[in-house]
């Protein structure tokens, strides 16, 4: 499942893949495949993620 | 001084040091020779009678003879192949239609020497040939042999030295490690050790396990192939050979799945750098397999050779490679 708010989020403070890869430290594409829903991150780099983005990890990761 | 700079310059120093250690160990004497002749049989007359191909032994020692004249083409005159020292006396001599043969060792003293190649085209040549030559005979069957017409003969010729087995496997030995520092040089010098240490993300590393997956199940399934059809296969290609494209395919497809979900290069590396020297390693490797192809070395009696064969295998995997990279390329293009 595509993960949209990851994108919206990430797109809200202007920030491309790759800016976000780098804050993360990971590669351009891992970010690509999180927003695709084609890898699911573990909860250290979705941790990262919500961090870099200041997010809780249910706002950017919680499916109900 | 970076560490880059440092590390590189060792790298380089220790592979010219494996370089010159092969150079050493390079097994002496050890020369190859080829005629190519047209000879004519006409009225049980061979025209020319014989072709000659001086060698020269640099050291005295002792040698092995391989001379070798398969021909697909089997043409209408047995060969007798003899070799004599400078003072005319024969110091190997065999006889065949079409045959690849080595001799005992011999002791060759240094100098020079007449290959001499006869074409026995009929029974009185060949009597006459097997009188001066008794070891070279008989020969069951010659008569079969001899027939009227014209064929194009290539005759090669390998002398090395009978005891050069050690120093094969020392400089086969060096070659790995060469090879080793010199993928750890490419590996130092694509990176860019200022920004951040090289290293694969958790989704890489994740992506590379199942590429390792993949590629055993892949080794499982042409392992099994393998023990089906090994004996039949094996008449027609060398067992090196058989083993050697089971482990391209295991690679290739370890690569394929590497490089379509982004996890063949770390995330500092150069992409450039590697795309240059992989296709460096394919136009080497292919050019190698080619002159493998012309020297005649691909197909021995019928068999493919893992001689004649492996850079050209080697060359198409990494242009395998630099596909896979040129196709990656354009899909991430399209998604961007």
């Amino acid at each position: 499942m595509k993960n949209l708010r990851l994108k919206a989020a990430r797109a809200s403070l202007d920030m491309s893949q790759q800016d976000l890869a780098d804050r993360v430290g990971v590669s351009r594409q891992t970010i690509n495949a999180i927003e695709k829903g084609d890898y699911n991150p573990t909860i250290n780099l979705c941790i990262a993620i919500c961090k870099v983005l200041n997010k809780t990890l249910d706002e950017l990761f919680w499916e109900t | 001084m970076k560490k880059k700079s440092k590390t590189a310059i060792v790298l380089v120093l220790a592979s010219l040091a494996v370089f010159v250690l092969m150079l050493v160990f390079m097994p002496e004497g050890s020369l190859r020779e080829k005629l190519s002749t047209s000879v004519t049989v006409e009225n049980g007359k061979a025209s020319p009678e014989y072709s000659q191909i001086v060698i020269e032994i640099d050291n005295s020692g002792e040698y092995v003879i391989n001379p070798d004249w398969y021909e697909n083409d089997r043409p209408g005159f047995l060969t007798g192949f003899s070799v004599l020292d400078e003072s005319g006396r024969c110091v190997y001599s065999t006889v065949g239609g079409l045959l690849k043969i080595e001799s005992k060792p011999l002791e060759l003293a240094a100098g020079k020497y007449i290959c001499r190649i006869d074409h026995l085209c009929s029974a009185d040549v060949l009597e006459t040939f097997l009188t001066m030559h008794p070891e070279a005979g008989p020969i069951p069957g010659a008569a079969e042999w001899f027939s009227d017409g014209k064929w194009e003969m290539t005759y090669s010729l390998k002398v090395f030295e009978a005891d050069s087995g050690f120093g094969d496997i020392l400089v086969i030995g060096a070659g790995v490690v060469l090879g080793i520092l010199l993928a750890a040089l490419i590996v130092t010098l694509s990176r860019d050790w200022n920004t951040k240490p090289g290293k694969y993300d958790e989704r890489q590393i994740a992506e590379q396990g199942k590429s390792y997956k993949l590629a055993f199940y892949t080794f499982l399934a042409c392992a099994t192939v393998m023990i089906v059809i090994s004996d039949v296969l094996t008449k027609y290609v060398e067992m090196r050979l058989q083993l050697f494209i089971v482990f391209l395919i295991v690679a290739a497809v370890m690569l394929t799945h590497s490089v379509m979900h982004d996890a063949y290069f770390r995330m500092d590396e150069s992409r450039r750098f590697y795309v240059i020297f992989f296709a460096f390693l394919t136009v080497f490797n292919i050019g190698i397999g080619i002159r493998h192809l012309i020297a005649g070395e691909a197909i021995v009696d019928g068999v493919f050779t893992f001689i004649g064969f492996a850079n050209l295998l080697c060359g198409v995997l990494s242009a395998y490679l630099l596909l896979l990279i040129f196709i990656k390329k354009l899909r991430d293009r399209e998604e961007d």
